[in-house]
């Protein structure tokens, strides 16, 4: 049975160095064994090109279609187009990633277990009314691992459900639970432009992995290790590209903002996070000091004596 | 880390404009992945730089379990080389359905190896139990060689008055177990990597072949005629195969002190052996009619169909295959099956008629055959020639 792509209705004509690559990989890609056959693959592979282009040449394209996760981008493809020798496939080798990145993403038991059943739905492509299938693979495009691919829907999931059941958390128990309900803080008053525009060239000027970076460590308050693993690295390379931007950034919006009239008194105090409990009082110093030797009213009165 | 960031900093960083458009799963997989080029992998950092929603997907599925083979191997490569065949929609919904797959659990595991040391733990218990005990019996067994041969290795349980209809209802109740054990090792096929049988293993199970019932005046005869369910035979890393006895008290043989307790002994701890022998993998096995089989790409396979006597015992030493069964009939196949040669066991001219039920070989040379009819013949040459002992 020939799988026809849907992606051959969109009129992407395949280039030549996609035609050179269908030819080279067709064979061992297991399109033939899935029903795929060479103008559907060239359709489909010429659509996920087109998508991530435009390249400047060839070889450039040829070296982002060699990148490309091919036999499980075929798997995929074949199982949204409904092959069930695919879909057969599929259940074998990622049924049990799906299954155990749900127990793993979501906390309680049943809630994962009704996340892998939907989307195992969604990946089948059964719709509501169950007469279309649609499945969500067609939207796998081979950039990464299927399994991977897999992980990362099934947390979106999880996120939208969480979002969509969020509202519905009684108050009574969210009390009960230790939340405290402060009153909304006012709107920050005046920020003072020469501030603004201090902060505002220092992150322009940062990039994205440095961006990243911050608003990992400091916004969502991720750990060392789990920024390390995203990335790639070791977490002592994290933590020292941490002290490193911050470090440089403090120092160039001191710059600029002295550059901009302030004084260095007056750029530290705006850079600085000063609340009450952070502020270190000594208490017993202060407490044991002794009576000073001249106190105001010995010298108030030995002026009026 | 000392250095703080400047809070005019962390706020901007903080109340950044969201973008409306997010990468897709796919970009955000490979970013993951560190398989992006570096103008998209930049672009995609900048992006989870501003959008907390993305990151938090990153993040989450960055903390799933990697990746884990699939459950079979050999069930994926069938998949593979199978053609395209429909699935019917319960399949599918049984494959999904959540008693299926279940989540593992660290009790689970655990209670896993719980019980696999308990099984090593007792059979370990019963060999050295078993080992003392057996002193009692063979002192009888030499005790009784002055009697008529019987050719049966443990004499004082040779004689029963009923044996086949006695050890019927005792070896009735294994059969399903079994069967299902068959069942199990037919349905989870195991990796062609873990198939390893070792020397001199006999692995067939004799009990489920079918043997022709002996008539009364054969069973009133001094003849043994080891029945049918006494016959499992077990060598493990060239133990010595011996036949079980199973029903010793309903075969009518009155013990003498303490035997129960032995036999109790043997019996359980011959169940353990058997079931230990049972869930080790191997390519060849006796199916419950008696037929040999070879497991292949395309699963179990009949060899020497043509035979109609049922086997009962196959022996494997590296490609060495040695397969019996009833009428005497034993073969040899140096290749793994691919040909296979009829051996004939003969002695001064009288060819061997009882049922084999043990072969154990040492190496591809040495080994030796086991009758029911009690003929015990040895080779030293790789079968080429055989002595009855």
């Amino acid at each position: 049975m020939a799988l026809t792509s849907p992606a051959g209705t969109l009129g992407e004509q395949p280039s030549a160095a996609l035609r050179e690559f269908v030819a080279e990989h067709y064979g061992a890609c297991g399109a033939a064994e899935v029903g795929l056959d060479r103008m559907a693959l060239a359709a489909m592979l010429a659509q996920i090109a087109a998508q991530a282009g435009p390249f400047d040449d060839a070889a450039s394209e040829l070296s982002f279609l060699q990148s490309l996760r091919l036999e499980e981008l075929v798997l995929a493809r074949a199982c949204a187009l409904g092959s069930e020798h695919a879909w057969e496939v599929f259940l074998n080798r990622y049924r049990n990633i799906l299954y155990e990145s749900a127990y793993k993403i979501a906390p309680v038991e049943s809630e994962a277990r009704i996340l892998a059943d939907s989307l195992y739905a969604e990946l089948y492509g059964v719709d509501a009314k169950g007469q279309q299938r649609t499945s969500k693979l067609l939207y796998y495009q081979g950039r990464g691992s299927l399994q991977g691919w897999l992980r990362v829907v099934v947390a979106q999931e999880y996120i939208n459900r969480y979002r969509g059941t969020r509202r519905e958390t009684s108050l009574d128990a969210a009390v009960e639970g230790g939340a405290q309900f402060a009153i909304a803080q006012a709107e920050c008053v005046a920020i003072d432009p020469r501030v603004e525009a201090a902060v505002s060239a220092e992150l322009a000027a940062l990039d994205g992995n440095e961006r990243l970076l911050l608003a990992a460590y400091y916004l969502d308050h991720r750990t060392l290790a789990e920024i390390a693993k995203l990335l790639g690295v070791h977490e002592s390379t994290i933590s020292r590209k941490l002290v490193r931007i911050t470090s440089a950034a403090r120092k160039r919006i001191r710059k600029r903002l002295m550059q901009s009239g302030m004084t260095g008194r007056q750029a530290d105090e705006v850079m600085e996070d000063v609340e009450v409990r952070d502020l270190r009082v000594k208490v017993r110093e202060t407490l044991e000091q002794g009576p000073p030797d001249s106190t105001f009213y010995q010298k108030k009165g030995e002026s009026q004596g | 880390m000392n250095d703080k960031l400047p809070k005019p900093m962390l706020d901007a960083l903080a109340s950044a404009a969201k973008p409306a458009e997010h990468p897709s799963s796919d970009l955000l997989t490979a970013f993951a992945e560190q398989s992006l080029t570096a103008p998209d992998k930049e672009l995609v950092a900048d992006h989870l730089g501003r959008c907390a929603e993305c990151r938090e997907v990153v993040f989450l599925a960055n903390t799933a379990p990697e990746a884990s083979e699939p459950e079979d191997e050999l069930v994926a490569a069938e998949f593979r080389d199978a053609p395209s065949r429909p699935v019917a929609p319960y399949a599918v919904a049984a494959m999904t359905s959540p008693a299926v797959v279940a989540k593992p659990r660290w009790w689970a595991s655990r209670w896993v190896w719980a019980t696999s040391a308990a099984a090593v733990c007792l059979v370990v218990g019963g060999l050295f139990v078993g080992q003392r005990f057996t002193a009692v019996p063979r002192a009888r067994q030499v005790a009784l060689q002055s009697e008529p041969a019987l050719g049966n290795r443990y004499p004082e349980k040779a004689e029963p008055e009923k044996p086949s209809q006695n050890a019927a209802p005792e070896a009735a109740p294994a059969a399903p177990k079994m069967k299902t054990q068959a069942a199990a090792q037919q349905a989870s096929v195991p990796r062609a990597g873990r198939i390893t049988p070792t020397p001199g293993e006999v692995i067939g199970l004799s009990d489920q072949a079918p043997a022709p019932r002996p008539s009364k005046e054969q069973r009133a005869s001094a003849q043994p005629a080891t029945p049918a369910a006494d016959s499992h035979t077990i060598a493990i890393n060239g133990a010595l195969a011996r036949p079980i006895l199973t029903a010793p008290k309903a075969s009518g043989f009155a013990p003498s002190s303490g035997q129960p307790q032995i036999d109790s002994l043997n019996m359980s701890m011959n169940r353990l052996v058997t079931s230990a022998a049972r869930t080790q993998h191997s390519t060849w096995r006796i199916s419950s009619q008696g037929q040999l089989e070879h497991l292949t790409a395309d699963g179990w396979t009949r060899v020497l169909a043509d035979q109609t006597a049922g086997f009962r015992v196959v022996s494997v030493v590296g490609s060495e295959v040695w397969a019996g069964g009833n009428d005497g009939m034993l073969f040899h196949s140096s290749d793994n099956g691919l040909q296979w040669d009829r051996v004939a066991l003969a002695n001064a001219g009288a060819v061997e008629t009882g049922a084999i039920v043990s072969i154990r070989f040492s190496d591809a040379q040495n080994g030796e055959v086991e009758t029911n009819s009690g003929g015990n013949y040895s080779t030293s040459n790789g079968g080429v020639t055989w002595t009855k002992q």
